[in-house]
């Protein structure tokens, strides 16, 4: 039997039932996480890679939560929130190899990886693509990541969980966030960000 | 009152309850102010995540891995990561419940997986999900599963 994982993975289920003694319980956990690679791969790879800053410690950290989920789960252990879960993971082997000094807070580096937005056809321009330098909107790890994990349609719930913080705390960071940007943008149309500069294109 | 943007923000996000949710959709009914900000803050929002869904390299690559190190660690074929595993619970175990109660879990045949499992139900029990997980992060942290398969992949 073939899955369409998210129009980007194609698996066969059938592969995955390797031996007639495999157990239906292991097999419904392989079934489980295939499904889960093809809704949550694409965004946790993203999420890795921006945060790594290389590509081949994203494609290890998906792997390893991965492959850390299927392991939690033959364990018998029950995940309530397997998106954030995988998110959690990812994001801490990537520190971990990063050797940051903290599991908290990302360097600033990988922001500057965060994507510029094509332009958009209802206002012709993008705030975000008249931006050269985010970082120097001065946003702060812990914020920047909170607007990186709600783009991939995290709930504030899930993104509490993976940077390990109240629920609260996110949605405060968001707006603070949001508040930061919206200066910023409004400063940069002026001209008066230093280190802040208007694209070229944008600015004609 | 107008509400705080983290009220607006949290409503573009469906992440207000439905009392307060209701609130603001009133509030917005009637006000063009707090409409306009909303509009700008979904604006925003849409032009982030336009920006995110750009596909950064193709995940099928890792899916034949995770499967490759799945079968490879049914069979045993796990290149001792396991055995690492068991070790290193059997270390924890012993740092919080004392050694009986790691040759109470250490059964002769016990699979790793399972003493994570049954490990992993003491630590939320006596030490709280929190403690737990990061237990388990630590068991699990830098071993190496199914290397070859892995690198096979690439």
């Amino acid at each position: 039997m073939a899955i369409y994982l998210g129009g980007a993975v194609r698996c066969k289920i059938g592969a995955m039932d390797r031996g007639a003694g495999s157990p239906p319980l292991a097999a419904g956990i392989e079934r489980e996480i295939a499904d889960l690679f093809g809704k949550e791969a694409a965004g946790i790879l993203r999420y890795a890679g921006a945060l790594a800053e290389d590509p081949e410690t994203a494609h290890d950290a998906l792997q390893e939560a991965f492959f850390r989920f299927f392991l939690c789960r033959s364990a018998g252990q029950r995940i309530r929130s397997p998106r954030g879960w995988l998110f959690r993971v990812a994001r801490n082997y990537v520190l971990d190899l990063k050797r940051a000094g903290s599991r908290t807070d990302a360097g600033m580096d990988w922001l500057r990886h965060l994507p510029s937005p094509a332009i958009s056809p209802a206002t012709g321009d993008s705030i975000f693509d008249r931006l050269y330098g985010l970082p120097e909107i001065g946003l702060s790890p812990r914020e920047m990541e909170c607007i990186r994990l709600r783009t991939e349609d995290l709930r504030y719930e899930e993104i509490a969980r993976v940077l390990g913080l109240q629920t609260g705390t996110v949605g405060a960071l968001l707006a603070r966030a949001h508040g930061k940007i919206r200066k910023a943008v409004g400063r940069a149309r002026r001209g008066a960000q230093p280190g802040l500069r208007l694209r070229p294109e944008a600015r004609e | 009152m107008h509400p705080k943007r983290a009220a607006l923000i949290a409503y573009c996000d469906a992440e207000t309850g439905a009392d307060r949710g209701g609130r603001i959709a009133r509030h917005l009914a009637e006000c063009q102010e707090c409409h306009e900000r909303l509009r700008r803050i979904r604006g925003e929002k849409e032009e982030l995540s336009a920006g995110a869904a750009a596909p950064v390299c193709d995940p099928a690559r890792d899916w034949d891995a995770v499967l490759a190190a799945m079968a490879a660690w049914r069979e045993g074929r796990d290149g001792g990561a396991a055995s690492e595993l068991t070790s290193r619970l059997q270390w924890q175990l012993e740092k919080y419940f004392g050694a009986p109660a790691t040759r109470m879990l250490r059964r002769p045949g016990v699979r790793a997986e399972e003493l994570l499992g049954e490990a992993n139900a003491m630590m939320e029990a006596f030490l709280g999900p929190q403690a737990a997980e990061a237990v388990r992060d630590d068991c699990l942290r830098g071993l190496v599963w199914a290397g070859p398969a892995r690198e096979a992949t690439r």
